[in-house]
């Protein structure tokens, strides 16, 4: 499978433009990454990798400085890694679950560590989290330094402490 | 006065599995001698009055705690074993935990570790029976109970409860923040002398703390006795004094050179006269004056 071949395959498909890059890793293997300009172009990529009887291996998602999501999708054909990347604002992606099941996991875990919806997912139940706590609980960013010493504001442990050992 | 049969029943309450690994060990291997306690393993709760809870207690295993609980009968006893169960350790502040457990029940002995020996598992176990009986016949849970196993050896290089060299400290705060579980804190009395804490109750002995201390101050012991009452749970604690000492020439405080680090840097013995009980500044001002006056 060449990154070429692929490329010509979702070229017509793909009707707001996107960018190509190639990449390697330190072994020579080759991966392609694929940056969308509109997300809704996510189900036709998808289509491609279908017909070329590729797999979503896993989805990555992360959330922008200005309040945004990107979601990258790591997609397998016989060895070659494509990488597809897209934007949303609206915390919301169309789930390409429908095409390839391999992606409903994945899709899963970022409705609820990162809040973002998958449109069209055909089971939203939760993966990991308890029903207890909100989703997208990894959106909140917290500083290194601030988990260094401890995140929450007051620690009630170590008032006690502190009450207990008389200085 | 009745006699009294321990019947154990174990919860996980997400644990890593660390801690139910060791206790598997205590209750099966004689040599950590649980069986003379005459402790029955019981396989259904309603039937336990000796419980051993292991785990942080994440948001998912809370709800099934609390059934749990309801089908208890009185009086029973609560064991916590592990770091976790006791204060959450290295997982205190995340988003998924709604620990530690004696926020839900009342706790009588604490076993801290990650994970504990099965001799502190078997000592606590021990301790708890101790508190079962005097529950049993309507007593008062006393302050402290003497060990019962007082094997507790283990090998020199065994990471066991930490402890301070003051003498060495300059309290630099590395291992306040190299520690990943909190267990250090370091404050200032304000009238000349920093306080060094270290709560064992909270404390993973991963042993970051000694592989970063610059001077060597801060070292594992291989003492493991950390089966404690609930009681004392908060005063379980190393405190180290660190004299902030006074310049005798201006009178301003200042760290002086700990003697860890003036023996790394200086190789000969005499290495107290340099430390002459003035400020850097105002040694260096008294060099340059002896040299140029």
């Amino acid at each position: 499978m060449k990154i070429e071949e692929f490329n010509n395959a979702i070229k017509s498909k793909i009707s707001s433009g996107y960018e190509l890059k190639e990449d390697k890793d330190s072994y020579g293997n080759a991966s392609a990454w694929i940056i969308l300009s509109n997300k809704r172009d996510s189900e036709s990529v998808a289509k491609a990798v279908k017909a070329y009887k590729g797999r979503c291996i896993v989805a990555t998602a992360y959330k922008n400085i200005d309040g945004t999501h990107t979601v990258i999708y790591h997609f397998d054909i016989e060895g070659l890694i494509i990488n597809l990347q897209l934007e949303t604002e609206d915390q919301s992606i169309f789930s390409i679950t429908p095409i390839l099941p391999s992606a409903n996991w994945a899709e899963r875990e970022i409705r609820e560590m990162y809040g973002v919806e998958p449109i069209g997912h055909p089971d939203k139940d939760r993966l990991f989290l308890d029903y207890s706590l909100a989703k997208g609980v990894l959106n909140e960013y917290i500083s290194l330094s601030k988990m260094q010493l401890g995140v929450s504001e007051t620690d009630v442990l170590w008032e006690n402490v502190n009450k207990e050992v008389k200085q | 006065m009745s006699e009294v049969i321990p019947k154990l029943f174990r919860i996980n309450t997400g644990s890593c599995n660390g801690c139910d690994v060791e206790f598997v060990a205590t209750a099966f291997v004689d040599k950590f001698q649980l069986e003379t306690l005459g402790v029955e393993l019981v396989n259904d709760v309603k039937d336990a009055n000796l419980l051993v809870i292991t785990g942080p207690l994440t948001a998912r295993s809370e709800s099934f705690l609390k059934n749990t609980l309801t089908k208890l009968k009185k009086p029973f006893v609560v064991v916590g074993i592990g770091t976790c169960s006791v204060s959450c350790g290295i997982f205190r502040d995340s988003y998924a935990i709604n620990g530690p457990i004696d926020k839900f029940v009342e706790v009588d002995v604490n076993v801290a570790g990650c994970p504990p020996r099965p001799q502190s598992i078997a000592e606590g176990i021990a301790k708890g029976i101790k508190v079962l009986e005097q529950k049993m016949n309507g007593e008062a849970t006393p302050k402290a109970i003497d060990t019962i196993f007082k094997d507790f050896s283990a090998p020199d290089s065994f990471r066991g409860r930490m402890s301070l060299n003051e003498e060495n400290c300059t309290a630099c705060r590395t291992c306040e923040i190299v520690c990943p579980s909190n267990a250090i804190e370091i404050s200032s009395t304000g009238d000349g002398w920093f306080v060094h804490k270290i709560w064992h109750n909270s404390c993973c002995f991963c042993g970051n703390c000694a592989y970063f201390c610059p001077t060597g101050a801060i070292f594992s012991t291989n003492s493991f006795d950390t089966a404690k009452l609930q009681s004392e749970k908060f005063s379980d604690v190393n405190v180290g004094y660190i004299d902030y000492k006074k310049c005798s020439s201006c009178g301003d405080r200042y760290m002086p050179p700990s003697k860890g680090l003036l023996s790394k840097a200086y190789t000969h013995d005499d290495v107290t006269k340099l430390n002459e009980k003035i400020c850097p500044k105002c040694r260096k001002e008294a060099n340059f004056k002896r040299m140029y006056a």
